[in-house]
């Protein structure tokens, strides 16, 4: 039950913020309910570690068809609820002192891709994760549209068909699967594991899947939605898309594709892993070239995706801790790294790194917060970049040494291009852009003094996190590889 | 040692007036060598960042932008000019739909021949 609680308690929230009257009042509300729920989840992490209790719920929905309500929150759904309950309050924070047009819908909207995102990742029934999978994609869609910069119709609707486009290979695989369930046929998770297919049909469901989740992450060569949506979406939605949505296409391969059919897995990780490593290169030497400071946060977050794609096929423990934790680092970093872009560009106008330079001397508190961003971003150790990374390239190691010395220019082009642009940002001399840039204000530490301080409590101690995750992951390898 | 590194110092910046060379002036092959930090920094630029600069300008401009991105913007630039053309056939001309309707009868029942 508390699950259902915790999944559902979004959408009241969200329904609430829509009805109320005051612009003013729906934002502190909605910052009021996000914090609320990270302070359940919370609660729900100390019963959880306690008990080692995941809280299965199970509500028959349409049982003819093996359609149920079943949420089950594993370490793994758990350490990807925990992100997005830690993260939403700060998505919301972000934009509380702005002025925006129609912000109860903004709010609302906002709360209703947490609840998604929490039904995706606590779902054990695959229509039900069908469904919250392509929910939220609405209001993230509706985001970009209707508070997005320029060119946002032409940019969101490539968005929207391609991440639906994904997502109906998703379905046909879930179909097909259902059928090769024992009768009677249902579509639940723990039958999807049972099921024994040929290795033919094995092969077109295991692309199917695939197909779907690495467009959402997304992988090379199906990204190229990702760049422009990130600079076109306003603030909040570059958030939730880089700092949330994109782990929806990791959390997916992990539970979807790695149990319920390991044989291809193994035979193609292989390939899948050249392809990600590949990307990774790709991505990390485009990032160097670019002149947007917003631009330049997607072709890193590619290149970290990357790694990420290709830890999860270095099928074993160290990897997939890795990917996990670098999940939840990851997404701290990326929203800490927006925010900056945002305050960046709300006091200079322009993100243009050329134009910026030389803020360190104006704003040297400012300067300080986002060269620890950057630094955990580049995988310095005692960061929580670092933990993850080094934890996947420890798991690629394992699986081939060569995919380990691939995996390692994430750091050193991470480096390159991170700290270039850190130096085109705060160092040299300052212009007249820059010159009267205000250092951080109160206001704005409330949001990046708490994530920057998680950077580096889980750089130093990432024991919580790695916890909730090491025998789910133990139990995932063992059941789905012990025999292969 | 501190007495050495005294008469050092004094031997070469009082006695000697051993100053740093004014810009401009050349400076011998061994000394330019140590000056220039054995062109360290210039290899690099050659071997490392400038090779790096090129690649990455390629990458994001060619393979990029004028490949990947070329293809799907392509694939959807072809649907949409699908939509226009096709919809050419719908013309509201009940004639021309009889046409289409026995040509493509005649289509199959030729088709159903040769097959048999």
């Amino acid at each position: 039950m508390f699950s259902l609680v915790l999944i559902s308690f979004p959408f009241l929230a969200a329904l609430l913020v829509l009805m109320t009257r005051k612009a003013a009042v729906a934002k502190w509300m909605s910052l009021g309910f996000s914090l609320l729920q990270l302070a359940l989840t919370l609660i729900f992490w100390h019963f959880h570690t306690a008990g080692g209790n995941s809280f299965s719920f199970f509500l028959p929905w349409l049982p003819e068809w093996g359609i149920n309500i079943h949420f089950e929150l594993d370490g793994i759904s758990f350490l990807m609820v925990l992100l997005t309950n830690l993260l939403i309050p700060f998505i919301i924070y972000s934009g509380i002192y702005k002025t925006q047009r129609n912000e109860q819908l903004l709010y609302a909207l906002i709360l209703f891709t947490q609840f998604a995102l929490n039904g995706v990742f606590g779902s054990r029934n695959a229509v039900l994760f069908y469904i919250f999978w392509e929910m939220a994609l609405v209001p993230v869609f509706f985001i970009l549209f209707l508070w997005g910069g320029e060119r946002r119709q032409s940019v969101t609707l490539k968005f929207f068909i391609y991440t639906l486009f994904g997502s109906l290979f998703l379905m046909i695989a879930f179909i097909y699967l259902y059928f090769q369930t024992s009768v009677p046929h249902d579509f639940e998770y723990t039958s999807f594991l049972k099921t024994n297919l040929e290795p033919c049909n094995q092969m077109w469901v295991f692309w199917m899947l695939l197909m779907s989740f690495v467009i959402k992450i997304p992988l090379f060569p199906v990204h190229t939605w990702q760049p422009d949506t990130y600079t076109v979406a306003p603030y909040q939605g570059s958030m939730l898309l880089g700092g949330l949505m994109m782990k929806m296409g990791i959390y997916g391969l992990i539970r979807w594709v790695l149990p319920v059919i390991p044989e291809f897995s193994l035979q193609w990780g292989f390939w899948i892993v050249i392809f990600a490593l590949t990307g990774l290169i790709y991505f990390s030497v485009i990032a160097l070239q670019q002149q947007n400071f917003k631009m330049l946060i997607a072709f890193s977050s590619l290149a970290h995706a990357g790694l990420m794609g290709a830890a999860v096929f270095s099928l074993n423990e160290y990897g997939l801790q890795g990917v996990l934790f670098q999940c939840f680092s990851h997404g701290i970093l990326v929203v800490l790294l927006f925010y900056f872009a945002q305050l960046i560009e709300e006091r200079t106008d322009t993100l243009i790194l050329p134009r910026l330079g030389g803020i360190k001397t104006p704003a040297p508190v400012f300067s300080l917060l986002l060269l620890i961003t950057i630094l955990g971003s580049a995988g310095l150790p005692l960061t929580n970049g670092f933990i993850g990374e080094i934890l996947m390239i420890l798991g690629l190691f394992s699986f081939q040494v060569w995919s380990s010395i691939l995996g390692v220019f994430t750091l050193v082009g991470g480096a390159i291009y991170l700290l270039y642009a850190y130096q085109r940002i705060t160092l040299g001399e300052t212009n007249p852009l820059t010159i009267g840039f205000q250092d951080i204000t109160i206001r704005e530490m409330v949001l990046v003094v708490p994530l920057v301080l998680l950077v580096i409590f889980f750089g130093f101690y990432p024991q919580p996190l790695l916890n909730l995750t090491e025998i789910p992951v133990r139990e995932l390898i063992s059941n789905a590889f012990s025999s292969h | 040692m501190l007495a050495l590194t005294i008469w050092l110092t004094w031997v070469i910046f009082i006695k000697k007036s051993r100053f740093p060379v004014p810009d401009g002036k050349p400076i011998p092959f061994l000394q330019r060598l140590i000056y220039r930090r054995y062109f360290i920094d210039e290899l690099y630029n050659i071997l490392f960042v400038k090779p790096y600069e090129v690649i990455s300008n390629l990458f994001y401009e060619k393979v990029e932008k004028g490949v990947i991105d070329r293809i799907v913007n392509g694939i959807g630039y072809l649907t949409f000019e699908a939509g226009i053309r096709i919809r050419r056939l719908q013309n509201g001309n009940a004639s021309f739909y009889l046409f289409v309707m026995v040509a493509g009868a005649l289509f199959f029942l030729l088709f159903n021949l040769m097959i048999h």
